[in-house]
């Protein structure tokens, strides 16, 4: 019992998504595209290697599809016409509707463009198409006995899907592209928690961690506005659905807040076609435009036109979105060609271009000329505007959903590389689950869950169900629920295995119980006649039951052990024995349990008479106290302050012999020599206090260090120590601080002043102004003033000044409306 | 399993209840409202008081006669003897004596069972999981919301009333009150009384709403890991549905209403109600119909034959007979309207079934565009609006027909068109300022009208009754069975030509025991007036059950013991023993948590308390033991003993006594029951305990 996943496409690339995966010998392909980069045999996936000799019939069970683009239904015509292919076919049911339209355009594009040969016709479309089932969100599909399929709700696109599958007991789940956020549109991807043993994701962004999306619409839209604002023309390839339809929700609503009268073109009917379908598949977009549907449609946009080629030429400005997106052919690239020149224009990339197309090259640099299809060089000198509205999930979001569901492997197709392999590595460590990474062509097979099934009784349910606690104090308290140890299962040489209560077992083997007992045979000494016994006994046995719950007591079989103990035990004649069935741990935990609990009071005695009667939380308030003194006079020593000291009463006696050295000619009148000696005599004193007190305290400390044992006697002289040295040690610091201040002080005047003379003035004149002048009119007193001020001049100095304050007014006004 | 039918309920706009206890959880399935009863009530008619006054007046003076009074009790009912109040509705009785908050899952199969629900949840014990289909929670809602508004106008004229207690249920228990009368209102055995309830408020439809799981086809939801609830689409309407519930202790399916094939909504769906255990057949709509055209007991079509493959059986059941027939119905009322246009007569069309409008909406439409009639169509609904709109975006829930519509880029109904168009007008009320007042041109007669209600009782059809109840040129369409009794009394005289129709709202009782070998359940449930009307004595492989109305039907658990799934590294983990008796036989003691998933019992490794615990485990022990070969094998590991016959006392002479000396005493007691070990020493006991389990099987 195994999954193989076979990668036809997609794997370590993007493009052509088509996997293979047979589970439990059903056989499933998911997806089946086409790789828009390519132009050789390489278009499609191989699929020889699903089968040799071309009976796909028999080799796979179902084919279904996620979504509508190119890279995942691309080679579906090609497969079922072509290749012969007639088993059932799974769309969602947007998908269905949807998919026509985009192969029907690619191929109108690749034939009447390009020139190519056909690869598959319209009619190859409509048979394929009707071998299509549709199926809906979280329908659960019967596609054989054993094979259950399911789509989820992804996000990515209209109708995308991710699909669950499921045979016997080993489930997948094949992602497809999926949207992990909300859209403009369309809603986040949507799956339950199951148990699967794969899960085949995308990793189109296998390391990107994206933001907000609202700052890039903003940009897009501001970048769009610019442009038509100053008489260009914008143009948006993408392809007919998906974002075509978000950027144009997107850009309808700015235009009718905006109130723009630029006109939004759709190039082909196509498009509008579309917007039909979108239109009728409101249950596939999001809440939010769910909701909003009821009252006006989303899809019924005001302002869009459909688009004639001879509006190529048309002066004006406008927006356009044209087929197909990444500027690959067709005639989005026509109007390019067009457009390029200008630099008023521009075009605007949304999403991802396939390496080797024309857009991709916008979007790697900024080219001059780029090269269209057959060697025509084109000048491009138009605005390039990248829209990175990717409707792919981010790495954060591959992460979230791989957690979520937690599968035993993964599969990461659909991605570049080393970004893969990043993500690999990533699950792997971050979540514990093996991944793997397969190229074109390669098969990864990873084991699958398989239940052993077996028949259950009644009366083993029926004890499952009702809570069976036991408790047992070994140690510590534990409670033990073990209804299922009450079960035992059986199996018997071809038949289904069974199920039953442990009391139910000698039933299904057909024997009879045996029960198993031990007694424990334990001497009571009694001294008295043998004539009693029997009381005795009795006696005795009431005890026992009292005291010890549970036990048994063979009363009757007095004479038999009282004569087999007297021959064995021969010394103790008189001894009565009483053998008593009961359980043999009893005497010994009641024993422990006793000791255990005079222990602690020993202890606690003991802890007293050594703490006295301080309590502890005191002495710990006092030793914190103490290392905290410690350590900050410890700090008061530290090697950079003391050095900092030093060198700081050096330079005062240094330059105070300077000075007197350089002063000897000098008489002043004052004695100020004598106060300079004192001073710098006074820095020598400190110096060499503070040098002398440094040198004690580090000896002191390497000493103590030494020393193990912590030494309450010692502890105290040294505190003492402490005590006393500390008024040199404080007068050195006052020193110390005084000369320290006086240098800061200086400084700091000396640079207030500066400040001040610099830049507090105008600092000073701007606030004053600022607060004398507005500070924030309000819109309605602005709308007052200027006619108020109007007025004033035409009543009282319409004479004198006339036309040059009118133009003021005029002035003012507009800026309280542009206000 | 115990099955309770609750109502058997009265045509499609009464679908029938039922109670079901599966595995311990209470079902609910539907919760309708019995709309017909409104008809006690008389509607408000703007000119009541002439109408009233001029048309029965000499017999209301006659009931000032106390002489005649006998001779009252069997003369016609009048208008003045409607009940003149705000109305009360009328629920499913039996279901007011049950806790509603002991029901767990509450199952609505479609929008007609979904109009009884608010009362269900305004209690405030209420805490069932509700299932319906979304496309039946949307249009449910929308007729809850259309019939609130309706009802406003009661209560516009009437006034607020807030008793709790009818007041008008006084006048109806005097003796003058017409039987028929009474009959609605208290009952067969006169206790339906408690069933009245005042209509509940938008505020209770949006609070009942929210508690709504709803789902699509084919979805399956897990209720509290057990049941697996799955809906199936029945062909009755939209997002009317069939239930499969399955269970541990077997499947269940519960065939409601449901017609094969549908000209608008999905077909019925046979794939996923196959092979089931129970299955509870609950169409009561053959019931009516038959009762009309048939006295005997049908027997199944002769030409049916039982013997044949299921894909024949299958065939015939999906054969178009019905809905072409359904088509031809549909076209016959265009064609009626068309003709009461021509003559300059308006048509009034009274029926609310969804599909039924849809289609005869584009029907008609089309119609009169081939014919260059200038009619105008008017849809007069609160709900009109959002309700056609939100049936062009739901093409998952409809038939292939449709399915393929929407595949080549149309609207899935053809009213989109005609409303932009302008030839099918959209009002929500008959007093809408666009209708009457703003847009003149757009009023316009003769013209045709969809209108609800269907019992004539609410909305803007009793005012267009009104108008043109005179009118002999007029057409008013109705649904079956509402123009005998008390349906259009408050109108009498009538002008106006009438048509009754009859949609097909259910399965063809000669069509039931083809149903039956096609779905190939192991026991069927029917209702007993069906048993009595069909000759089941062909169905030999399929055991049939009666239930009756108001009665619990106890069905047998016929499904296996439930299966147990075990994990595979669980169950490697499992230590196994081969008996010694019986050599073919394994067996191991379970470890780990039995779970209740998806509906089945899964064995998982829980936590790992075996080691500490396992051991204290008491072992049992089968077989006996003889005592000689206890003997050698106690020889074998060192321990010497002696064998001692002893006759007990009951006479058995089975108990054997092991005296044990060396290396210490001890003594064995060996009886065919069990072993005792008796000693003072623990290592020979333990010796001594492990020598018996090596000749005993035990675990």
């Amino acid at each position: 019992m195994a999954i193989d996943c076979l990668v036809l496409g997609a794997g370590q690339e993007i493009g052509k998504s088509c996997v293979v995966v047979t589970i439990n010998g059903k056989r499933i392909m998911f997806d089946c595209g086409m790789h828009m980069g390519c132009d050789d045999h390489n278009r499609y996936p191989d699929f020889s290697l699903v089968s040799k000799s071309g009976d796909f019939d028999n080799a796979i069970s179902c084919i279904i599809i996620t979504h509508f683009h190119m890279d995942h239904v691309g080679a579906l015509p090609y497969f079922t016409e072509v290749c012969g292919y007639n088993g059932p076919i799974y769309m969602s049911y947007p998908t269905k509707a949807l998919s026509p339209l985009m192969l029907e355009d690619y191929r109108r594009v690749m034939v009447d463009r390009r020139g190519e040969d056909e690869l598959f016709t319209t009619a190859h479309i409509a048979n394929c198409m009707k071998k299509v089932i549709a199926i809906d969100l979280k329908q659960t599909i019967q596609v054989d006995e054993d094979l259950q399929i399911r789509a989820y709700y992804a996000g990515h696109v209209l109708g995308a899907v991710m699909v669950y599958a499921k045979v016997g007991d080993a489930a997948i789940v094949y992602t497809g592209d999926y949207n992990m956020t909300t859209d403009r549109h369309l809603g986040a991807a949507k799956i339950d928690r199951l148990q699967l043993d794969l899960l085949i994701s995308e990793s189109t962004y296998a390391t990107t961690i994206r933001g907000s999306k609202y700052p890039r619409e903003r940009e897009f839209l501001q970048a769009v506005h610019k442009c038509v604002a100053g008489g260009g023309k914008a143009l948006i390839p993408s392809f007919a659905l998906g974002r075509a339809q978000e950027l144009c929700m997107l850009l309808d609503d700015y235009w009718e807040r905006m109130n723009i009268k630029v006109p939004i073109y759709f190039s082909s009917g196509l498009t509008i076609q579309a917007n039909m379908y979108y239109k009728m598949l409101i249950s596939w977009t999001s809440q939010n435009v769910k909701e909003k549907h009821n009252t006006h449609n989303p899809f019924d946009f005001k302002n869009v036109k459909d688009f004639d080629r001879s509006l190529i030429h048309a002066p004006g400005p406008c927006v356009l979105f044209a087929t197909p997106g990444m500027l690959c052919a067709g005639f989005s690239l026509e109007v390019f060609k067009h457009w390029a020149p200008s630099p008023l224009n521009l075009v605007a990339l949304p999403g991802y271009s396939v390496a080797g197309t024309v857009g991709h090259k916008l979007m790697s640099g900024k080219p001059t000329t780029v090269d269209l299809y057959n060697g025509t060089k084109v000048d491009v000198r138009c605005k390039i505007h990248q829209v990175a509205f990717s409707p792919h999930t981010d790495a954060k979001g591959i992460m979230d959903l791989t957690k979520f569901l937690s599968p035993k492997n993964v599969v990461l197709v659909h991605g570049e590389k080393p970004s893969m392999m990043i993500l690999k590595d990533k699950i792997t460590s971050e979540l514990d689950i093996p991944c793997f990474v397969p190229a074109n062509g390669e098969t990864v097979s990873v084991a699958s869950t398989t239940y052993i099934k077996a028949n259950a009784s009644d009366m083993f349910l029926k004890s499952c169900s009702s809570p069976n606690f036991k408790f047992s104090n070994s140690t510590q308290l534990r409670v033990t629920d073990q209804r299922t140890a009450d079960g035992v299962l059986v199996i018997e040489k071809s038949k289904k295995a069974k199920i039953v209560h442990q009391d139910e077992v000698s039933e299904v083997l057909h024997e009879k119980n045996h029960v198993v007992s031990l007694a424990y045979c334990c001497p009571v000494k009694v001294k008295g006649e043998s004539d009693n016994d029997a009381d005795l006994i009795k006696q005795l046995s009431e005890k026992i039951l009292k005291t010890v719950s549970g036990a048994q007591i063979h009363e009757s079989e007095n004479f038999v052990k009282k004569k087999l103990m007297s021959s064995s035990d021969s010394t103790a004649a008189r001894d009565q024995h009483a053998p008593l069935l009961r359980p043999r741990h009893d005497g010994s935990s009641s024993s422990s349990s006793s000791s255990s609990s005079a222990r602690p009071t020993a202890l606690a005695v003991l802890l007293g008479r050594i703490t006295g009667h301080r309590a502890p939380s005191m002495l710990v308030r006092e030793t914190a106290a103490r290392a905290l003194e410690e350590r900050r006079i410890d700090w008061g020593y530290s090697k950079p302050v003391v050095a900092a000291d030093i060198l700081w009463n050096a330079a005062l006696v240094l330059a105070s012999a300077v000075m007197l050295v350089g002063t000897v000619e000098e008489r002043p009148n004052e004695p100020i020599r004598v106060w300079i000696c004192g001073y710098g005599l006074q820095c020598l004193i400190h110096v060499v206090l503070v040098w002398s007190e440094y040198w004690r305290r580090n000896t002191t400390r390497r000493a103590r260090d030494l020393e193990s044992g912590d030494h309450e006697d010692y502890s105290v002289y040294d505190y003492e120590q402490d005590s006393d040295n500390s008024t040199t040690y404080r007068l050195s610091v006052i020193f110390l601080a005084i000369d320290v201040f006086f240098a800061i002080f200086c400084v700091v005047l000396a640079c207030l002043v500066g400040i001040a003379l610099c830049c507090c003035l105008p600092c000073i004149i701007a606030l004053l102004y600022a607060v004398a002048g507005t500070e924030g009119v309000s819109e309605a007193e602005l709308g007052v003033l200027p006619l108020y001020k109007f007025k004033a001049f035409h009543s009282n100095e319409k004479n004198i000044t006339g036309p040059g304050l009118l133009h003021m007014s005029e002035l003012i006004r507009g800026w309280c409306r542009a206000s | 399993m115990k099955l309770t039918c609750l109502s058997k309920g009265d045509g499609f706009h009464y679908p029938p209840c039922h109670m079901l206890n599966l595995c311990g959880f209470r079902i609910l399935i539907d919760c309708p409202l019995d709309l017909s009863a409104i008809k006690i009530f008389s509607p408000v008619i703007s000119c009541v008081a002439s109408e009233a006054s001029k048309y029965p007046s000499d017999e209301s003076l006659d009931a000032q006669n106390p002489i005649q009074k006998k001779h009252k009790l069997e003369r016609q009912l009048t208008f003045a003897d409607l009940v003149c109040e705000e109305p009360w509705y009328k629920t499913v009785k039996p279901l007011h004596l049950w806790d509603a908050s002991f029901i767990d899952i509450v199952l609505i199969s479609n929008p007609m069972g979904l109009l009884g629900l608010p009362f269900l949840t305004q209690n405030p014990g209420f805490s069932a999981k509700i299932y319906m289909t979304e496309a039946t929670a949307k249009i449910g809602q929308l007729m809850m919301e259309d019939l609130v508004s309706m009802h406003a106008e009661f209560r516009c004229f009437h006034g607020p009333d807030n008793s709790s207690f009818p007041g008008w249920i006084k006048n109806l228990d005097r003796e003058q009150v017409p039987a028929l009368l009474k009959k609605v209102v208290f009952g067969e055995s006169g206790d339906d009384l408690g069933s009245w309830m005042r209509l509940y408020s938008l505020d209770d439809i949006e609070s009942c709403m929210k508690k709504v799981q709803a789902v699509k086809f084919a979805e399956e939801v897990c209720y509290n890991g057990t049941l697996i609830i799955k809906a199936l689409s029945s062909g009755l309407d939209i997002g009317a549905c069939n239930w499969l519930i399955n269970g541990p202790n077997g499947s269940l399916s519960y065939v409601s209403d449901s017609i094969f094939v549908s000209h608008h909504a999905r077909n019925f769906d046979f794939h996923g109600l196959k092979g089931t255990d129970v299955l509870i057949y609950s169409d009561f709509s053959s019931l009516q119909s038959a009762e009309v055209t048939e006295n005997g007991c049908i027997s199944p079509d002769p030409d049916n034959n039982y013997i044949s493959t299921t894909s024949d059986n299958k065939d015939s059941l999906l054969n178009t007979e019905d809905s072409l027939e359904e088509m031809e119905k549909l076209e016959f009322i265009c064609s009626c309207a068309a003709e009461s246009a021509d003559a300059g007569g308006s048509t009034l069309i009274t029926i609310t079934r969804i599909g039924i409008v849809l289609q005869l909406l584009e029907l008609m439409s089309n119609s009169l565009e081939s014919s260059s009639l200038k009619v105008p169509i008017f849809v007069i609904s609160s709900v009109a609006e959002e309700l056609l709109a939100y049936t062009n975006t739901i093409p998952e829930w409809l038939c292939e027909q449709q399915q393929e519509k929407l595949i080549s880029g149309e609207p899935s109904f053809g009213h989109l068109k005609f409303i932009k168009d302008k030839k099918i007008h959209l009002f929500p009320a008959i007093h809408s300022p666009n209708l009457i007042y703003a847009n003149r041109t757009s009023w316009q007669e003769p013209c045709i009208i969809f209108a609800p209600h269907w019992s004539l009782r609410l909305g803007p059809s009793v005012q267009l009754l009104q108008r043109w109840r005179g009118d002999p040129k007029s057409l008013l369409v109705l649904e079956d069975g509402i123009s005998s009794g008390l349906g259009l009394l408050p109108f009498r005289p009538i002008a106006m030509k009438i048509l009754q129709c009859s949609f097909l709202s259910g399965i063809r009782l000669q069509k039931l025991p083809t149903l039956l070998s096609v779905l190939q359940p192991k026991i069927v449930l029917v209702p007993d007036a069906v048993n009595q009307r069909i000759n089941f004595a062909a169905m030999k492989t399929i055991s049939i059950l009666n239930y009756f109305e108001n009665k619990t039907l106890r069905v047998p658990r016929i499904a296996d013991n439930p299966s147990v799934e075990i994990t595979t590294d669980l169950a490697s983990k499992l230590s196994w023993r081969k008996l010694r008796q019986r050599e073919n036989f394994g067996i191991a003691r379970l470890k780990g948590g039995l779970l209740m998933e998806d509906g089945k019992h899964r064995l998982v490794s829980g936590l790992e308390q075996e080691e500490s615990s396992g051991k204290a485990r008491p072992l049992r022990h089968w077989g006996s033991v003889a005592p000689e070969s206890l003997l050698d094998a106690l020889l074998k590991i060192g321990i010497k003993g002696s064998l001692e016959q002893s006759i007990g006392e009951t006479g058995s002479d089975d108990n054997s006594i092991i005296h044990i000396a060396n290396p210490s005493s001890g003594l064995i007691e060996v009886s065919e029951m069990g072993t005792a070990i008796i000693t003072d020493d623990e290592n020979v006991a333990s010796q001594v305990f492990q020598a018996i389990d090596g000749i005993l099987d035990g675990i």
